[in-house]
């Protein structure tokens, strides 16, 4: 991993399109500008892996779950029914 | 094509496989889906890998569920997906069923598909306000050991 120490207000350059700024920094918390070219995602990554792990967690949904869930929302009126609009 | 998924052996027509170029975040590999009914009267579907027959996904369209559920689409998204217009949008997003039968979908990140073109793409929101895990409603806990009991006592 390459590392550099920069001040606030420095930058880093990434490739020719991609520029980071340091904006400010206050304890432990330290404020980015990114500049980057539209076809670039930038992304916080506990929120990718978030969406990653919900990806796996419901390819373990098993049939049976699923047809429990189903008949819940099939019965709107029991006590614990679904938030379903119709 | 014929294909073996863990719900046994189907036969998938090709044409109408949504495609994402992408693959879903966090596995790549997974390109082309296409959509199975789980059963009638069902919300709920199954977003069946061709890539990898042993991946299925469970699936709800959220509007189904949140009449109020949106989300800005960045510009590159919208060109990737070759959409021209908001409503040829059709979204997606996961759902989970946990062991304390909470069953959740993920408004976090939603699978955004052009009904036109077929073409897919999983989006990360940066909005704070959408959970990974937005509860959809929490089923009744089963009385399964005492089915269990009852089934053994009859045999």
């Amino acid at each position: 991993m390459l590392v550099l120490a920069r001040k606030v207000g420095q930058q880093i350059v990434i490739g020719d399109q991609i520029e980071v700024t340091v904006l400010e920094v206050r304890g432990e918390q330290v404020r980015l500008g990114i500049n980057a070219p539209r076809s670039i995602a930038v992304h916080r990554k506990e929120l990718l892996e978030q969406v990653a792990r919900e990806n796996v967690r419901a390819a373990g949904v098993d049939r049976e779950s699923l047809n429990a869930a189903a008949e819940s929302v099939e019965r709107p009126d029991s006590e614990d029914g679904s938030a379903r609009s119709s | 094509m014929n294909l073996v998924t863990r719900f046994g052996e189907i036969e998938i027509e090709e044409k109408s496989c949504i495609q994402l170029k992408d693959g879903l975040v966090g596995l790549p590999q997974a390109k082309r889906f296409c959509l199975l009914s789980h059963r009638e009267d069902s919300p709920f579907l199954w977003l069946q890998c061709l890539d990898e027959p042993a991946l299925s996904l469970a699936v709800i369209n959220p509007m189904d569920f949140f009449n109020d559920y949106e989300f800005d689409l960045q510009d590159a998204d919208v060109e990737a997906l070759g959409l021209t217009s908001a409503e040829d949008a059709v979204v997606l997003t996961t759902v989970t069923v946990d062991e304390e039968g909470r069953v959740t979908t993920n408004l976090l990140g939603p699978i955004v598909v052009n009904r036109r073109t077929l073409a897919a793409k999983q989006v990360v929101l940066s909005s704070e306000n959408y959970s990974p895990r937005h509860l959809l409603f929490q089923l009744k806990p089963k009385p399964e050991g005492a089915a269990k009991e009852a089934g053994t006592r009859a045999a």
